[in-house]
């Protein structure tokens, strides 16, 4: 590979696995309070994965070698503040009602679903592999989750005015991952990852096609596309909690 | 020995009963049992079953805090591998004849207990590492004892559960070596974890035997083979040569060797706390219902909206 | 249903390709659907499973009888096949046992008992194929082989007891 393309190549790494981090540990404050136990055991497994993808991720991160002191995964969840992490907005929101949270991992799978297969060809052979192994779980994932929003927008008329909130909320911001970052457009060129640009039409055309065989209207999208670099207050929360421990001992072996 | 036989049943049948156990037969689903066995059973095996699901909650609130991804992603695992031992336990619970809703319904109107070590709450990370070490490390010498029960469906369940619980154990031991051999910060908050979930760990075998009128026949039902006493002293006997090797104290003062039956002996148990906990006068009892019946609450459109799907698809209106 | 007393399935659960499918337990769930992805999660968290199928209780009709007469459909003029599960002796689950077809479950365990007239059961099954749902064989790897790569689910991946022997010897303990 073209040593120029590392740090782009690893900046595109960082922001998945951040997303998978943020999104997995927003999914575990679910545990132990689910609607009931299936649910409990299942959401919980989807978070496991997640963490596992995340761990992945960065350490393809680590193995681009960066020369930065925080590089390891470990260093890279604890110990860095919230302007250097690079994950998706949506996933940083706090985890609202059930609805909320099923909708939010359900886009995320099926933005996953559209984005792995091109990964899966990627001519760095890492994330190929990674890729490949990401792909299998969420395929469960995709069917798991699709399951429950199907259930919610056609449930009841409560369950389906929590699901047009949530979809409200979310829509604009799942468009996230298919907005075109020039930083990546010499990746793209080198046939390591895909173009956002040339899965977003059929990705937006299926998900509005399910949902609105859900009966859920899809907003129109009118709202600023957040960059990775752009944060809420809601990850400032999140990681105080999140490093709580392990900033109060650094340089302990847990 | 006869046993004593209500209005309904016969000395036949429960000598014949009494037999099958000491022969080593398992009593399935469907098979004759006294009705007191049945009700010890449900009491029993739906007591567990609430007991996986209530754990849930003290180790799940420091997921979004644990240290570093390894153990994130093994407190995750032993989390949820809890609400499956949950599942596991209602189902065998069932098989009695009792129905999950009115198990929960029991549950959350606190008609029905859960094991009291739940009741205590986790103040530190260290806590956890006690947690897995103690907690379950007590629970695996019991149910490995109820593994070869004489009541199917529940030894089943229980040969599943220990399968699965040995990582639970070795995590949290895992972590207590680690931060005993620590930084003198990590030595003391594992000391402060030992120090308060010593005595509770103890309580869990339940009250001393001579306080136990249950056991023998529980022996006879062979739903027992070993009393609390037993197994609570197997349990001293394991933890305390580990605990002073990793430069760890035990919070007993009175804590002696008998060198006659190589026994550890501990001090008193304080079994007025054990009573108080139990009838729900302990730390958190109050916060961990008050959780399980917020997630009930708070669900309760969630499975609404599902039971009316299902319905849809049937072809049925919704109720 | 009621709130928590969804409808019950059993789960059974193959390990090897080509062996019978044994019962595992069962679960609640409002459809089945919901059932089949259910028992995923509750009964296939570590390895040693390739396929699954949950059965409504309700489809299953029991030779001995359970006691109560229940009602029965109205059986159809054509046969369709049921699955046969059979229970060998008290210590083993039911296990998948072939298929029969017939017009009606009284039918379909009168062929299966004749079927096993020489062999020792305590108790046979039978349920409509079509009202069981079972895993997509294509599915295997995306449903049951991630079970595969979670070494930390296994006792073994901790070092306690090395660490114990060193510690025990008066020694401390090896960090790698």
């Amino acid at each position: 590979m073209n040593p120029e393309l590392a740090a782009p190549l690893a900046d595109f790494l960082l922001g998945r696995a951040d997303d998978e981090l943020v999104l997995s540990h927003r999914n575990s404050e679910w545990t132990g309070h689910a609607p009931i136990l299936e649910e409990d055991i299942a959401f919980t497994n989807i978070a496991l994965d997640e963490l596992g993808h995340a761990q992945l991720l960065y350490g393809l991160y680590a193995e681009l070698g960066r020369d930065d002191p925080i590089r390891t995964p470990d260093q890279l969840v604890y110990f860095r503040e919230a302007p250097a992490f690079r994950n998706a907005q949506l996933a940083e929101l706090p985890i609202g009602d059930w609805a909320f949270s099923m909708l939010r991992q359900y886009l995320f799978d099926s933005i996953e679903a559209s984005w792995l297969p091109g990964l899966t060809s990627s001519r760095y052979q890492p994330l190929a592999e990674a890729a490949a192994k990401i792909a299998a779980e969420e395929r469960y994932h995709l069917r798991h989750t699709q399951a429950r929003v199907r259930r919610l927008a056609g449930g009841t008329d409560e369950s389906q005015r929590r699901m047009q909130t949530a979809l409200e909320a979310q829509w604009p911001l799942a468009q996230q991952w298919f907005a075109a970052e020039p930083a990546h457009a010499q990746l793209v060129e080198a046939g390591l990852i895909p173009a956002a640009e040339s899965l977003a039409p059929r990705w937006f055309n299926e998900q509005v096609a399910f949902f609105e065989a859900c009966g859920l209207a899809v907003p129109a999208v009118e709202r600023h596309i957040p960059q990775r670099d752009e944060h809420t207050e809601h990850l400032v929360d999140l990681l105080s909690e999140l490093q709580q421990v392990a900033r109060a001992h650094p340089g302990a072996v847990w | 020995m006869s046993e004593p036989a209500n209005g309904r049943e016969t000395q036949d049948q429960l000598a014949a009963f009494v037999a099958r156990i000491a022969r080593g037969e398992k009593i399935e689903p469907g098979d004759w049992m006294p009705d007191d066995y049945r009700r010890q059973l449900i009491r029993m095996i739906s007591q567990h079953a609430h007991s996986e699901i209530v754990g849930m909650l003290p180790e799940g609130a420091w997921i979004t805090r644990a240290p570093n991804l390894r153990r994130k992603m093994v407190l995750l695992a032993k989390v949820q591998d809890e609400a499956g031992h949950g599942e596991y336990l209602y189902h065998a619970a069932e098989t009695l004849g009792v129905s999950r809703q009115e198990m929960i319904d029991d549950l959350l109107s606190g008609r029905a207990k859960y094991s009291n070590i739940f009741n205590y709450p986790t103040l530190t990370w260290a806590d956890i590492g006690v947690i897995g070490y103690f907690v379950d490390g007590a629970a695996i010498l019991n149910q490995t004892m109820l593994a070869r029960c004489s009541y199917g469906p529940y030894a089943r369940a229980n040969i599943r559960i220990c399968a699965e619980e040995s990582f639970h154990m070795k995590q949290g031991k895992e972590m207590v070596i680690r931060l005993s051999q620590g930084s003198s910060e990590q030595r003391a908050m594992v000391q402060d974890a030992v120090n308060r979930w010593w005595w509770p760990t103890l309580m869990m075998f339940g009250p001393p035997d001579d306080e136990s009128p249950n056991t023998p026949q529980l022996v006879r039902w062979g739903i027992k083979t070993r009393t609390n006493d037993e197994l609570r002293q197997t349990f001293i006997n394991n933890l305390v040569p580990e605990l002073r090797a990793m430069g760890l104290s035990v919070p007993d003062p009175d804590l002696t060797f008998d060198e006659a039956s190589g026994n550890w002996l501990p001090g008193a148990i304080d079994w007025d706390e054990f009573w108080r906990v139990v009838k729900g006068d302990g730390p958190v009892n109050r916060q961990r219902m008050a959780a399980r019946r917020a997630a009930h609450d708070d669900g309760r459109w969630v499975r609404q909206a599902f039971e009316a799907y299902a319905q849809k698809q049937a072809g049925r209106q919704p109720a | 249903m009621s709130d928590t007393q969804w409808p019950r399935f059993y789960v059974f659960k193959q390990d090897v390709p080509d062996g019978p499918h044994l019962n595992c337990g069962s679960i609640h769930a409002p459809d089945i659907e919901l059932a089949l992805l259910n028992a995923r999660d509750v009964f296939v968290r570590r390895p040693a499973c390739v396929s699954l199928w949950v059965v409504p209780a309700e489809a299953i009709h029991r030779n001995p009888p359970a006691g109560e007469a229940e009602d029965q459909p109205q059986p159809p003029d054509t046969a369709e096949p049921f699955v046969v599960f059979l229970k060998a002796d008290h210590r083993q689950p039911h296990q998948s046992a072939g298929e029969v077809e017939a017009v009606s479950a009284e039918q379909a365990l009168a062929l299966a008992e004749a079927e096993r007239s020489g062999e020792r059961w305590v108790e046979l099954w039978v349920a409509p194929a079509a009202s069981m749902l079972g895993s997509d064989p294509a599915d295997q790897a995306a449903w049951f082989a991630p079970a595969d790569d979670k070494p930390y689910r296994h006792g073994s991946f901790y070092h306690t007891e090395t660490a114990m022997r060193q510690l025990m010897a008066g020694g401390s303990i090896d960090e790698s």
